[in-house]
This record gives structure tokens, C-alpha cells and sequence, in this order.
């Protein structure tokens, strides 16, 4: 891994596209402006982590039967869409 | 076209269905064809079966099954990589987690499939409104819906009524 010391309003270049600026430094977390284009996906890592968990969980399933145990009346309250 | 899966057993498939999703889903990036089951019983889940290896299959749902309004800004970049010409193209769905209590079920509004319906092409794309959950009740989400459309009609009622008096 590369690790920068930068300063603020200093700026960091990724490939010839992307380019990092530090925009602020706080007690314990910094500011990070991102110009990117609008092709480059730039989300917090986080978000990624836990969609990807979601999905593991998500594959887990292996059949339908668990809903036949709730409510008829919920079932269906499942409408199609509203136009 | 045959296809060997773990839930259904050898199933037969169309070709033509099969909706690529070129980046696989976030965490499952080796797997790109899938295609989608539909319910023979009028239920709002279908299945999400994966071409490429029969065991994997994720269960989802038309947002708008359950939910009174879901807003989806969809980025250029992700327009631009699904080849999205018109809004109709655009077909959505929330994958679902069923835990133990099945009354706990979740959809993930954060992470959407945007399925281009024309040229079957599909990624799962994330959503930048604070508003959506990995982890949506979809029970809760039903109720919320109920009393939206409640409230309309009661609304559109009202009006109509004061129209009748003046």
C-alpha cells in the first residue's frame, strides 16, 4: 500500500482521471474532495461492505416456505403497482 | 436451454431471458447471467437464479410491491453502462433477506438491481438517498404503504365532497 502525507488543499492524481484533495483536517477525521468522472463509482467503503453481507445473507435462502407462516391478510395487502 | 439448479431441479430456460449482469452483484463479482423466475401463485417474490452456477439464487421484489413510493436516482454512470434510453427500460428490484422470523423479512433498498428490460442487462447500483436501507422491513414498509393510500383516498373524498357543497 502507498501512504502520502499530504497537507491540506493538497491533492492527490489517480490514473490521469481522478484526483483526491484534502480538504479539511478535524480531530479525528479529515475532509476528502474527489473529482472523478462521472463514469468512476465513489462511494464510502462501507456502504460496499454491508450490501455485500446483505447479499451473502441474502443467498442463504433456500425456498419460500417460512413466508407460508405469516398472515394470509399480509400476503395479501401486497398490492401491484399504483397508478 | 437446460439448467441444473440447487432449489429447482433442472429447469428449462430461454436463452433470450437471460439477463447479464457483466460485474456479477457486489460480493458475488464471478457470476454474470441470471435469470428471473417468476411465481405461478400471484406472489410478489421471484427468484433470481443464476445461470452460471445452478446453487446460487437470491429471492427478490418490485419495490413497488410493497412500498407507497420509491425514489431511485439512477447516475449517469450507471444510465450510461446499462445503455438506458427511456425511464420505461427501466425494470427495479430489491434483493430480500428472509431471517428465522420470517415477519423480520427485509428488502435491500440500498443496493437495487436496475434492469435495462431492453437489453437485459443488469447491475446492482447503489442508491445515494439516505432514506434507503440495506435492511427495509418489508412488513413495516406494507403498513406504511396501507395508510398512504388511505390517507389519498380520504383526501380525495374530502375534495370531492367540498366540491359537492359549493
Amino acid at each position: 500500500m502507498l501512504v502520502l502525507t499530504r497537507k491540506i488543499n493538497e491533492k492527490i492524481i489517480i490514473g490521469d482521471e481522478v484526483e483526491i484533495i484534502l480538504v479539511d483536517i478535524g480531530k479525528d477525521q479529515v475532509k476528502i474532495g474527489i473529482n472523478a468522472p462521472k463514469t468512476v463509482k465513489v462511494h464510502r467503503w462501507e456502504v460496499y461492505e454491508e450490501i455485500q453481507k446483505e447479499n451473502r445473507e441474502a443467498a442463504k435462502i433456500k425456498s419460500l416456505d417460512a413466508l407460508k407462516n405469516l398472515p394470509l391478510d399480509i400476503m395479501k395487502n401486497f398490492g401491484k403497482k399504483e397508478k | 436451454m437446460k439448467l441444473t439448479t440447487t432449489r429447482f431441479g433442472e429447469i428449462d430456460i430461454v436463452p433470450e431471458e437471460i439477463v447479464v449482469f457483466s460485474e456479477g452483484l457486489l460480493g458475488f463479482d464471478e457470476v454474470h447471467r441470471f435469470i428471473i423466475l417468476n411465481p405461478q401463485d400471484g406472489s410478489p417474490f421471484r427468484w433470481l437464479q443464476c445461470v452460471d452456477d445452478g446453487d446460487l439464487a437470491f429471492v427478490i421484489i418490485e419495490p413497488l410491491s410493497f412500498m407507497f413510493a420509491y425514489d431511485l436516482e439512477i447516475a449517469d454512470a450507471d444510465a450510461a453502462f446499462l445503455g438506458l434510453e427511456k425511464a420505461e427500460d427501466v425494470v427495479l428490484y430489491a434483493i430480500v433477506t428472509i431471517p428465522e422470523n420470517p415477519s423480520d423479512m427485509t428488502a435491500n433498498l440500498q443496493g437495487p438491481l436496475v434492469i435495462n428490460a431492453k437489453s437485459r442487462k443488469g447491475r446492482q447500483v447503489i442508491s445515494t438517498n439516505s432514506q434507503h436501507s440495506v435492511k427495509a422491513r418489508i412488513l413495516d414498509e406494507m403498513k406504511r404503504r396501507a395508510e398512504e393510500i388511505r390517507k389519498v383516498a380520504e383526501s380525495l373524498e374530502s375534495s370531492g365532497k367540498k366540491e359537492g357543497e359549493g
